[in-house]
């Protein structure tokens, strides 16, 4: 947080009309030097938006007992920074509350908060089995709040698409992923000299 | 004697140390097991599973989950341990180090000092270092040469299952800030632990095979592949003392100089970068208090100056192999 706080110093410094998304979860937004952030962003008017990740689960442990009030997005509200709660399974309305963010940050009134509830399906990291929670609230997750499913629905009911362009998108978007992991697996193994590429000392 | 892993034995002497003292407690990041959510309470038990067990056991009043607040944590430690209680609290990974270390360095590390020996701060911070596990840069760092420059720290690597148990109940039993730097790529070694309670004293080094052609210092995930160099070397005749210190601070001087007068060789074999490391500060100690006694220059095996790579085959390469010691000892003959 701190670093995103840093792009937008610069691009204020350069005013180049840019604006920096810096993201973090619910778990990270404990962290001190979240507020140290904020705090100066606020004062400084720096056109960054604080986007909080927030998927209920600081690594383990469930957010009610790993933050002391709820709504994350009103921490803000001590320095001066708007805040807001957007749906994170809904793909327009994250659209949105970004736009609106934007224009905030674009008209010089300094950083916004996003607290976007989400949801992940698997562990923290390669480490985790996720036994912290019942298969039964990953599964009601997954049937009742998926994005991708909500827009594919959204799309075929606007009929903007069919089932059979969401198919061939489908498709495609594995075809990349499965070029993309076979790449990376079967690319040669670095030279040991490679140990001091991009090492000034 | 019961054979048990590395993880199993630190396990062992958090339980054994809560039943004995209701002062100890556990906090940190998801050590308790991340109860509260709809899952199966107490099952994680900390990321590598150290502490699983203990939450059940104990409740959430002594084996508590904190929120991801390092600085927090670490200084809350600290301030509970002033007024008496002996907290361990557990930074997950010692990479994590620089968000929570002025509770560290500058003020748990201080207090005995700059209160004219008036305050007592008995914490454990239990962390785990080191490479091998594919987890890139900022989570396989060891760090433990910037710990052990700090007074009034004390600093322990233990290399098996016994000195692990043994080390750990001395330390929560310490009146002093001591830092317990688990190794990753230790906590599924096996080695025989006894069931009852017992302290390893710290600053006494452990001789793990004794030879009078050369001294190899080395600590934590190092000593295992020391003594596989030692063993290596004796096939070919030359007898190798290993010595493991232990404890990086204090440091088992004596211990090293004492062998060094036998074998007038050594060879130090530390997992970091080379410069300002354990490797660098043995070798000080080698050059300054036992210059007459040296017959070679002292070999230092360390990582390179780099971060931890990810790709496999580098971070292999990076970690000090037992090839490379024995390849060290051999010149120093």
């Amino acid at each position: 947080m701190p670093l995103g706080a840093g792009l937008a110093f610069a691009d204020r410094y350069k005013d180049n009309g840019r604006v920096t998304f810096t993201y973090f979860g619910d778990g990270a937004a404990n962290q001190g030097q979240v507020y140290e952030a904020f705090n100066m962003a606020a004062l400084w008017k720096l056109p960054v938006i604080f986007v909080i990740e927030n998927n209920q689960y600081a690594m383990g442990t469930a957010q009610k007992r790993s933050t002391s009030t709820e709504e994350i997005h009103k921490r803000g509200e001590a320095f001066g920074i708007p805040g807001e709660l957007v749906d994170g399974m809904n793909v327009l309305a994250v659209k949105e509350a970004g736009e609106k963010a934007v224009a905030h940050c674009r008209a010089g009134n300094g950083p916004y908060i996003l607290e976007v509830k989400t949801y992940r399906y698997r562990g923290h990291s390669m480490s985790d089995p996720a036994k912290y929670r019942s298969k039964d609230e990953v599964q009601k997750m997954r049937a009742e709040h998926d994005p991708i499913e909500q827009v594919k629905m959204r799309l075929i009911e606007a009929k903007q698409a069919t089932e059979d362009d969401l198919k061939a998108v489908d498709k495609e978007i594995r075809d990349i992923v499965a070029k993309a992991a076979d790449f990376a697996q079967n690319d040669p193994l670095l030279d040991e000299s490679e140990l001091y590429t991009d090492i000034t000392l | 004697m019961p054979v048990i892993s590395y993880r199993k034995a630190i396990n062992q002497a958090l339980e054994q140390e809560m039943a004995r003292d209701a002062r100890v407690i556990l906090m940190g990041i998801d050590v308790g097991g991340g109860a509260g959510g709809s899952g199966d309470v107490g099952s994680v038990g900390g990321v590598m599973g150290v502490t699983k067990g203990l939450y059940p056991k104990f409740g959430s009043d002594r084996v508590i989950d904190t929120p991801i607040s390092e600085s927090a944590i670490i200084g809350a430690a600290a301030g509970a341990a002033v007024t008496g209680m002996r907290p361990v609290a557990e930074l997950m990974f010692v990479d994590f180090i620089g968000v929570c270390f002025d509770q560290i360095y500058n003020q748990a590390a201080k207090f005995r000092y700059m209160f004219g020996g008036k305050a007592r701060t008995p914490l454990v911070i239990r962390t785990m270092g080191g490479a091998g596990m594919r987890a890139g840069a900022q989570h396989s760092q060891t760090l433990h040469p910037i710990l052990t420059m700090v007074p009034g720290l004390k600093v322990v690597m233990p290399s098996s299952p016994y000195d692990a148990k043994g080390l750990l109940t001395r330390a929560i039993r310490d009146d002093d800030p001591v830092v317990f730097l688990e190794s990753k790529s230790l906590y599924d070694v096996k080695g025989e632990v006894p069931e009852e309670a017992y302290e390893i004293p710290f600053g006494e080094a452990n001789v793990l095979r004794d030879g009078r052609d050369a001294t190899i210092v080395a600590f934590g995930a190092m000593v295992p592949r020391a003594v596989a160099a030692a063993d290596l070397l004796a096939k070919e005749g030359v007898k190798v003392t290993v010595l493991d210190p232990r404890t990086t601070s204090p440091l088992d001087e004596e211990a090293i100089l004492d062998s060094l007068d036998e074998t007038g060789r050594l060879v130090v074999v530390d997992e970091s970068p080379p410069r300002c490391s354990l490797a660098a500060d043995i070798a000080a100690l080698a050059v300054s208090q036992a210059f007459d006694a040296l017959k070679a220059p002292v070999g230092l095996v360390t990582c390179p100056h780099t971060p931890v790579p990810f790709a496999p085959n580098l971070e292999d390469a990076y970690v000090p192999s037992v090839a490379r010691i024995v390849e060290a000892v051999k010149k120093t003959l």
